[in-house]
């Protein structure tokens, strides 16, 4: 799903303009209308970065789930940070993500299903297991990707995120430094040295 | 593997690229559903249930769900029959039949129940002794009052403020102080005085969670359970303003669309859905003095136009002034009302209709229907192609109605249409600035001012002397768009929004807020006379979205709006300042300007925050409750108010005359979920150095 120059291709929605996205933020802050579009918007990038870096539906649902619900939190701070609100989702996700590796277990996050037995009904009529079965099926015929996957998930947290986010995310790396809130240099030479430890597990 | 190699395969590596999107709508729903957005809110059906829809049809094209295919209906140009229900049987069958989506509640915000006051002097019928001039709220037609969380009577400032209504001595300013308060089930959204009348409208809220999915009589749909909030009216006798007296009280279950005044009486148009549960259809209920009648289906109207989910409009009519005469009320099954608009004899209620493709509307229906007094009379219906922006996208004129809409298929486009009373379609200018989207609109007698907006913002002047031929006269270009036109006199406009910086044809980034003078004298050649920018990237102002928080009065040359301040610091960009950068709050507060044929100065600046550094003041909290909302003036002096106070200065000088605390709730952004019955973070705290404190209950 990837384009030959690197860049993911857009969305089959029509992509925002910059302008358009950033009124939306604003009224995302109040109107839930607006925070449903912007929420269809990032929804698959995020959901797909957290399964590439997981590779483990159930945990990228989870992280997804908290990564949005945190972001719908924090939305009124937003406005004054001096980075994209694409970058922003992919930096609550990412620390997410690393908070989730830094556990012992996963399925520390708040489920879809931890949330109903809190009293929270969703007006959903999806089937999760029957979902995720066919899901995983599709997972388990990326066998290239699960193996190299799985030795980036060997390496320290700091060298996954910049592989997953320059090779598999294919952000630049100015993009990558600001999700990461590093600067561009440290970042090339993260990169370069992650792209060396993974070289070392390949052998 | 070398280096480089590993670098091609990673590059060149085919990833999963896996979507779940059952997960994603329930995900959708959960973040929807938090107290988020359920606080101080009102609702947009339209607006909600276009994405609960598409969720729902992508479900059903996804197999799990039988498929829903919604059907393409055809345009009904005007006059379609209003006429009641002959049975339940038929109400039920009826909706039963035509309703592809019964139910479903979210939240939004409140449009309504903002409020700034405006430049009509002292008017408002019956007033009360009023010792000198004093401004109104900024209302669209003249005679037609809109409720706001701010009133005066030049005397008394009234204001909503969470669950009370305080009532301050604010005349003379050195006198200032809290007279009394009245504190009520359900958060104030707005208000209305006349004379010794006060009416205060209420939203009783309930506070746990609103989807229960349920399985549809067919097995097939989700069925979510409704539960509505309620909307009261209160009428209060304040002769004693000390001492308030509930006169009367009428509530209905439902949404708040809107209210408005006109003489003594006062209206509210509230939305309930119509549903349907084991076979049978809700019917709405009207409380009026502790006892509750359901509205038969006989006295319900409708017309025969599909849509995909109904709702019970109720628009209800009270006397302020006689209390014997009953409350008056009349309900129409309709789509989900979208936007009011409201003439001195007629009451336009418009909403949107659902187009071919998933999720999407590209009609919009609107119902006349004629208010005079506590008569309520349904009487015509009709669509125009299109979306409507809000309430001054609309306007009655002459025995004709005009509205300007943007219309999305195949391309974005702007369009005028006139309708005669019976809501046919007489003559209509199509296709303005294609592929923009309109940002304001403004009506003054036969002419018709438009601004739309993609990185550029023109200002289009049109002429609607003719109903039945509306012609472009003139537009004008230039960077930056307005969010609110305001009249100044008839060949001048005052323009508010925010300046931009273009960095492609197609592509602006938005900057400062943005003041402008347009002067359309010569209708061919608009021109800008006056421009003030506050700010870089990152300023707002609750103008853009509220005409409430805007104070103009011509005669003193004034002009005052609430602004958030930001401002970049340039050393942090060496290489030079991006268009794309945000600038830090520094400021927030009142700007006052001197505005004439002349152009715009300012005159100074109010703020209410003592302290930056208190995290309950400093700008970085964006709700802060000493962040001024409105402005209005009585005699010489200018009142500012925040949830945290009320400030005097002198309307010339601008020093400080007086201030008085106001009790106040903060509201701190909650968590994202609750379980059932838990509001969250909201506690009460007096303000700081009270001017008056609150009278005991």
């Amino acid at each position: 799903m990837t384009s030959a120059n690197g860049a993911r291709p857009s969305l089959p929605v029509a992509d925002m303009d910059l302008s358009e996205e950033e009124e939306l933020i604003k009224q995302a802050q109040k109107a839930p209308d607006a925070f449903s579009r912007l929420y269809d918007h990032y929804y698959p990038r995020i959901f797909g970065y957290v399964l590439r870096r997981t590779a483990n539906l159930e945990t990228a649902q989870d992280i997804t789930s908290e990564t949005f619900l945190k972001a719908l939190n924090k939305l009124w701070q937003f406005r004054w940070r001096n980075v994209s609100f694409s970058s922003w989702l992919y930096k609550i996700a990412t620390n997410e993500i690393n908070q989730c590796f830094r556990r012992a277990e996963y399925k520390k996050s708040v489920s879809l299903e931890e949330l109903q037995e809190q009293g929270f009904e969703l007006l959903s009529p999806h089937d999760p297991e029957s979902e995720l079965i066919a899901a995983q099926e599709k997972l388990q015929q990326h066998q290239d990707f699960l193996e190299i996957q799985k030795k980036i998930t060997g390496l320290p947290a700091r060298y996954q995120e910049v592989i997953a986010l320059r090779f598999f995310e294919k952000k630049q790396v100015k993009e990558i430094a600001e999700i990461l809130g590093k600067r561009e240099g440290t970042i090339k030479s993260l990169l370069h040295r992650a792209v060396e430890k993974l070289r070392e597990a390949e052998e | 593997m070398k280096y480089d190699d590993l670098i091609k395969k990673l590059e060149n590596l085919k990833t999963p690229d896996i979507e779940l999107p059952g997960h994603k709508q329930a995900l959708r729903m959960t973040l929807l559903n938090s107290g988020r957005f359920r606080k101080r809110t009102i609702m947009d059906w339209a607006k909600i249930l276009a994405p609960v829809t598409a969720a729902l049809l992508l479900i059903a094209s996804l197999g799990i769900l039988a498929a829903i295919k919604p059907e393409s209906i055809p345009l009904n140009l005007g006059g379609n029959e209003i006429s009641k229900f002959t049975s339940y049987q038929q109400l039920q069958n009826f909706i039963k039949t035509n309703a592809k989506y019964t139910g479903s509640f979210l939240w939004r915000d409140t449009q309504s129940g903002g409020a700034v006051f405006a430049p009509q002097s002292g008017e408002g019928a019956n007033s009360a002794p009023a010792p000198t001039d004093y401004s109104t709220t900024n209302i669209q037609v003249a005679g037609v009052d809109e409720a706001d969380i701010v009133k005066t009577d030049g005397s008394y400032i009234y204001l909503a403020s969470g669950n009370k209504t305080i009532i301050v001595k604010a005349y003379p300013p050195e006198q200032a102080q809290i007279v009394s308060d009245i504190e009520l089930e359900g958060t104030v959204i707005g208000l209305f005085i006349n004379g010794d009348r006060l009416v205060v409208f209420t939203e009783q809220t309930p506070y746990y969670p609103y989807y229960d999915v349920r399985q549809g009589p067919t097995g097939e749909l989700p069925m979510p359970l409704v539960t509505s909030p309620r909307i009261s009216i209160q009428v209060y006798d304040i002769s004693d303003r000390e001492n308030p007296r509930l006169e009367r009280e009428i509530s209905t279950d439902g949404q708040y669309v809107g209210s408005r005044m006109i003489a003594d009486y006062a209206y509210v148009v509230v939305n309930e859905p119509a549903y349907e549960e084991e076979g049978e259809v809700n019917l709405p209920k009207v409380y009026v003095g502790g006892s509750d009648t359901e509205i038969p289906a006989t006295d319900i109207y409708y017309s025969d136009v599909p849509d995909y989910y109904y709702m019970y409009t109720t628009i209800m009519a009270i006397n302020t002034q006689n209390d014997d005469q009953e409350p008056t009320y009349e309900t129409i099954l309709l789509g989900a009302s979208s936007n009011l608009y409201v003439s001195m004899d007629n009451l336009y209620l418009t909403f949107p209709v659902w187009g071919t493709g998933v999720g999407d509307f590209d009609k919009t229906s609107i119902y006349r229907i004629r208010i005079k007094g506590a008569e309520i009379e349904p009487s015509a219906s009709g669509e125009v192609p299109g979306m409507v922006l809000n309430q001054f996208s609309m306007d009655e004129y002459e025995g004709y109605f005009r509205v300007a809409t943007t219309t999305y298929e195949p391309t974005r486009q702007n369009n005028v249409y006139v309708l005669n009373m019976d809501l046919n379609i007489t003559g209509s200018l199509t296709g303005l600035a294609q592929g923009e989207t309109i940002y304001s609109a403004r009506f003054m007698g036969g002419r018709c001012y438009l601004v739309t907006f993609r990185s550029i913002d023109p200002l289009f002047v049109i002429d609607l002397s003719s109903p039945n031929d509306p012609k472009l006269l003139g537009e004008l270009k230039i960077t930056g768009y307005s969010s609110y036109l305001h009249p100044y006199d008839e060949n001048h406009i005052i323009g508010i929004g925010k300046e931009t910086e273009a960095e492609r044809e197609d592509f602006a980034w938005y900057q400062g807020i943005k003041i402008s003078l347009f002067d359309v004298s010569d209708v061919n050649n608009p021109v800008e006379i006056g421009k003030y920018v506050i700010g870089d990237r990152g300023t707002d102002s609750p103008v853009l979205s509220d005409h409430k928080a805007f104070l103009f009065d011509k005669s003193r040359n004034l002009l005052v709006i609430p602004v958030l301040e930001a401002k970049i610091d340039p050393t942090q960009y060496p290489e030079g300042v991006p268009a794309s950068a945000y600038g830090q709050p520094v400021w927030q507060g009142a700007y006052v300007f001197d505005v004439s044929l002349d152009g715009i100065e300012e005159k100074g600046r109010i703020t209410h925050v003592e302290n930056v550094t208190d995290p309950e003041q400093g700008y970085y909290y964006y709700y802060s409750p000493f962040a001024v909302e409105r402005s209005l003036y009585i005699g010489d002096v200018l009142y500012t108010i925040s949830q945290a106070k009320i400030m005097m200065n002198d309307l010339q000088t601008l020093d400080y005359v007086n201030e008085v605390a106001l009790p106040y709730s903060t509201w701190m952004p909650m968590p994202y979920w609750y379980p059932s019955g838990v509001s969250g973070g909201e506690e009460s705290s007096a303000g700081a150095g009270s001017g008056g404190g609150v009278a005991p209950k």
